[in-house]
């Protein structure tokens, strides 16, 4: 029997959260599920995928994207450009999608296409000319998005904001998006204990700006 | 409040900021499902043999090509090249067949550490050394470090380019390294066989016209690798 028709064939459109207009609903905002507990492991959905399932692609994209968009916005520090390159990730997922290694972690092997993305991208950015709007004039920055976190979480998302890049991204992968050790180290090419080093002089630089940040509110 | 609590609170607020827009949702259903058809993935252990296909081919290939001069290999250049070639397979698994669970540094040393050997190899094996200014004033000698040379790169490039297309858009983590190292297995499928066939034994032929082109066979593999082997 094949993967495909293991468990993929029994799960309606309805269950997996697509309306089958393309509208696909995330967690938190689809229906919930009776079969939860037996929940597929995202390399299952993409063996479902790569053996032609859609339902299969709802499934993983519901619950990859998430955590890929949460690590795009927090690269780009842009909604319109987190957007652009979740596209152009899922895009090079699909077309990658037979020479994925079946069985191997998944989630280190998407982010690591979202993160070369986003490099090419702002590598040609770079040599790409600031586009004027109709009137000549640079067009006006985006505003900000509302506030509504709390204090501390605001204050440490600042400070996060102001870390060195390998820093940030180290602690991204591992205390938001959630990777081990040896996961983080895949995606950024390096070891799993130079990761360590980074997330804790990372945590060191935290500590320095929010105790500088809690000394000024006082 | 620590930290970790911290971050908590920031991944829970992440998770319900990180939605992308319904139209962003749209279009990547479209471009993904769209023309969805079942794929025939090769598994890791496919393309490893063919890989290793590959590269037995081309080595043979050069050995038929200059059959007549095989007559004058020593054993001693039988072995070598043995040890070339399962140094070219440990490659292969190292640099292609288990490029997850490899770790980065050791494939970085395979790639800086084996063409260096192999440098170390042709030394130890040359019988003479004439001045560079020597070497380039014999027309004759400068013209056959050309030909081995340029042979070597060319076959090196073309098992190396094969055996990139073979693992294309496989590694999205180290594609320069994992691309070199293609450049290295192919580069030494050309420059074993070469070297076995060649009769020049001069230090600066056998570095420049053996050495350097699987050098360069590397360099283009790191340079290929970046574009081919990334999804």
């Amino acid at each position: 029997m094949d993967r495909r028709s293991s468990h993929v064939g029994t799960v309606s459109a309805a269950v997996v959260g697509s309306d089958g207009l393309g509208h696909i609903s995330h967690p938190g905002t689809a229906p919930p599920r009776a079969d939860r507990d037996a929940e597929p492991t995202l390399e299952s959905l993409m063996s479902d995928y790569v053996n032609g399932s859609s339902d299969g692609f709802d499934r993983l994209y519901r619950k990859v994207s998430p955590k890929l968009f949460g690590y795009l916005l927090r690269l780009t520090r842009n909604r319109e450009r987190a957007e652009d390159l979740l596209q152009i990730t899922f895009s090079k997922i699909h077309r990658a999608r037979d020479s994925y290694l079946q069985g191997a972690p998944l989630l280190p092997w998407v982010l690591a296409i979202a993160r070369r993305s986003f490099y090419d991208e702002r590598r040609a950015s770079r040599s790409r000319h600031e586009h004027l709007s109709p009137d000549g004039e640079l067009p006006e920055p985006a505003p900000a998005e509302p506030k509504t976190r709390s204090d501390a979480a605001e204050t440490l998302e600042r400070a996060l904001d102001s870390l060195p890049e390998a820093y940030r991204e180290a602690i991204q992968l591992t205390k938001i998006t959630g990777l081990s050790l040896n996961e983080a180290a895949e995606v950024l090419g390096t070891t799993p204990t130079a990761i360590k080093l980074r997330v804790h002089r990372g945590y060191v630089a935290l500590r320095k700006s929010l105790d500088a940040a809690a000394a000024e509110g006082s | 409040m620590e930290t970790d609590e911290l971050f908590a609170t920031l991944q829970e607020k992440e998770q319900e900021r990180a939605l992308p827009s319904d139209a962003c949702n749209k279009q990547i259903r479209a471009a993904c499902t769209g023309d969805l058809k079942a794929c025939q993935a090769m598994s890791a252990k496919t393309r490893s043999l063919a890989s290793l296909g590959l590269l037995l081919f081309v080595g043979l290939s050069v050995l038929l090509l200059a059959r007549q001069r095989l007559s004058g290999v020593t054993a001693a250049a039988l072995w070598g090249a043995t040890g070339w070639a399962l140094i070219q397979v440990l490659v292969l698994v190292f640099g292609l067949t288990r490029q997850r669970g490899s770790s980065a540094r050791v494939r970085v040393g395979l790639a800086l550490l084996v063409p260096t050997a192999f440098f170390g190899y042709l030394t130890l094996i040359r019988s003479s050394t004439s001045s560079f200014s020597e070497f380039v004033q014999q027309p004759q000698q400068t013209q056959h470090a050309m030909h081995c040379g340029l042979f070597s790169f060319v076959i090196g490039s073309v098992a190396a380019v094969s055996i990139m297309l073979l693992w294309r858009r496989t590694d999205p983590f180290t594609p320069r390294i994992t691309g070199s190292l293609a450049g290295l297995a192919g580069g030494l499928a050309a420059a074993t066989p070469v070297g076995l066939v060649c009769p020049g034994t001069d230090g600066w032929h056998l570095c420049l016209a053996h050495g350097l082109s699987l050098v360069l066979v590397v360099a283009l593999g790191a340079v290929l690798g970046r574009r081919w082997l990334s999804p």
